[in-house]
């Protein structure tokens, strides 16, 4: 497996995906930067502490952008393939093909763990450039860029699935931002409302981390499972 | 030494379509294995099935005499395959293609420089792939093929859409992969003139089924020469031999008899003499083998 991951980061070499993984931090700093920069003293003057303030406002954008990170994400590692017809190839190593698909789904894990790192650093930036004051709360800006990226494995997983399967990425691309936009708006229940059920903050009535973050995790590695599970036994009849 | 390759009623539908059918291949150790067809005849179903990339509808593959659908990983250590159009990462180096390879299969470093060197890719390894000629691709292709020292090589269609010089060039590399290097081959080609040079044993395949397997000079014995007789006044003959039951065609002012043996021959001659004919030329014409393989396939169209 190790072996599998080594060639999978070779592979990125000079590819978007590592400037793709700062677009989503970067935007929802310079979207902070603006909001913050127009109307800090009105955000302010709302009657709860600056974290939740912060949070609050960012938690109008992270959803939307984590999942529609995913799914770029997922189609890009998917597509290189596609691109370099490489399946019939690799397929027809002695490998297995598991952990093929599991390799991929390990390295699309390790990405978003990237843009949660990167998000921290998004939050703790922010603090200091607003200016939020002290204390300095450093377990919520590591809660507020981990959960929602968390949370997002089932979709991501999806996402994956669908991008390996289907060789022309326009669908699976269109069915990821339709689901990321409109997915999660009536339930909770669906896994494109969990990023934003899983954002640490007590004035939305619906979030639970708690709950959510297990669930997405769990329910993340379910389906990278069943995707390989399914690879296993497709036929290689294209690229 | 048992076969390398070896299909048993080998058989594929997709839906209703039967595209491969009751096919026993047989590929010996040490040889150049060609393997023919017109385009969509089943020969890349075929070959996908031999590197357990489709399953078969019916029927089995065996590899170094194991059955494929259960020793799948570890007959595939001792294969190399080159499926179709080849398979590279444009935005990487020739050599970090080979590298990913390597990474996959745990191999050692220096089998990337061997193999390079192998292919003459030496000098272009640190070029991006997408600014490789298809020559230069499909030899990356076979590179990455070798990587894992193959006791056998799978080759579908390398020299397709390659010019003259690189179907030389790979066409000289495949057949000196049995005697350097041990390494036994099966190509699959729609070109017979390029199988007549390189292969050893001939495998012909025909809207899904084997027309014919062995050596090629087995297949050159499958037809019969033709005697092409030179005289003068073709025509008049051609009128003559005919009125004794003779065969014969008039093409480009010479006489063609088909399947004659030294004694008609003979005969004939006496008979033109007789009748006070010039005989100047009197010859046996092999078929090619494009005239064998189109006669086996009753495929006039291009192959």
């Amino acid at each position: 497996m190790i072996r599998l991951l080594a060639a999978e980061r070779l592979k990125m070499k000079g590819t978007w995906i590592p400037i793709l993984l700062f677009l989503g931090p970067i935007g929802l700093i310079l979207a902070m930067m603006v909001d913050f920069g127009l109307r800090k003293e009105y955000l302010l003057q709302q009657n709860t502490d600056n974290w939740t303030v912060l949070i609050g406002e960012a938690s109008m954008l992270l959803p939307l952008m984590i999942l529609l990170g995913a799914t770029l994400l997922a189609s890009l590692l998917a597509e290189m393939e596609h691109q370099a017809s490489a399946w019939k190839h690799t397929l027809a190593l002695p490998l297995s093909r598991f952990k093929i698909y599991g390799s991929k789904g390990i390295q699309l894990i390790g990405l978003l763990i990237i843009v949660a790192i990167l998000l921290v650093l998004s939050f703790a930036f922010l603090w200091f450039w607003i200016d939020l004051g002290k204390p300095v709360p450093w377990d919520q800006f590591l809660k507020a860029g981990f959960y929602p990226v968390l949370a997002v494995l089932p979709v991501a997983m999806l996402q994956l699935w669908l991008s390996i399967i289907i060789r022309n990425q326009a669908l699976p691309i269109f069915i990821g931002v339709v689901c990321s936009l409109f997915g999660g708006i009536h339930t909770k229940w669906l896994p494109w409302a969990y990023p934003i059920n899983a954002i640490p903050i007590d004035s939305l009535e619906k979030n639970n981390p708690a709950f959510w973050v297990p669930v997405g995790i769990g329910l993340g590695l379910l389906l990278l499972i069943l995707g390989a599970l399914d690879f296993s036994r497709r036929e290689v009849k294209g690229g | 030494m048992s076969n390398l390759i070896q299909t048993i009623n080998l058989t594929r539908r997709y839906g209703k379509q039967i595209v491969v059918k009751d096919l026993n291949l047989e590929v010996k150790q040490g040889e150049v294995y060609g393997f023919l067809g017109p385009n969509g005849a089943g020969k890349t179903t075929t070959i996908r099935m031999l590197l357990g990339l489709i399953r078969p509808t019916f029927g089995e593959v065996k590899l170094f005499g194991k059955p494929l659908n259960n020793h799948r990983r570890e007959v595939l250590w001792r294969v190399g395959a080159l499926v179709e159009s080849p398979s590279y990462y444009g935005h990487l180096t020739g050599r970090e293609n080979l590298e990913v390879t390597r990474r996959l299969l745990g191999l050692p470093r220096e089998r990337i420089d061997e193999v390079l060197s192998l292919v003459r890719l030496t000098k272009a390894a640190d070029k991006k792939v997408k600014k490789y000629s298809l020559g230069m691709k499909q030899r990356l292709g076979i590179a990455s093929a070798l990587l894992g020292k193959p006791d056998l090589l799978i080759l579908d269609e390398p020299t397709n859409g390659l010019d003259p010089a690189g179907i030389q060039e790979i066409r000289e590399f495949i057949m000196d992969l049995p005697k350097q290097y041990g390494i036994s081959v099966l190509v699959s080609s729609h070109l017979l003139s390029e199988m007549e040079q390189m292969a050893t044993q001939v495998g012909i395949i025909h809207q899904g089924k084997l027309i014919f397997q062995g050596s090629i000079t087995t297949l050159q014995k499958k037809s019969r020469p033709r005697i092409r007789f030179g005289v003068g006044d073709p025509r008049e003959a051609q009128h003559v031999l005919q009125s004794r039951g003779w065969q014969v065609s008039l093409q480009e002012g010479e006489l063609w008899i088909d399947g004659l043996d030294r004694n008609a021959t003979a005969q004939i001659v006496e008979c033109l003499v007789k009748e006070h004919f010039s005989v100047y030329r009197v010859e046996e014409v092999k078929p090619s083998l494009e005239e064998i393989f189109l006669r086996l396939t009753g495929k006039e169209e291009s192959l």
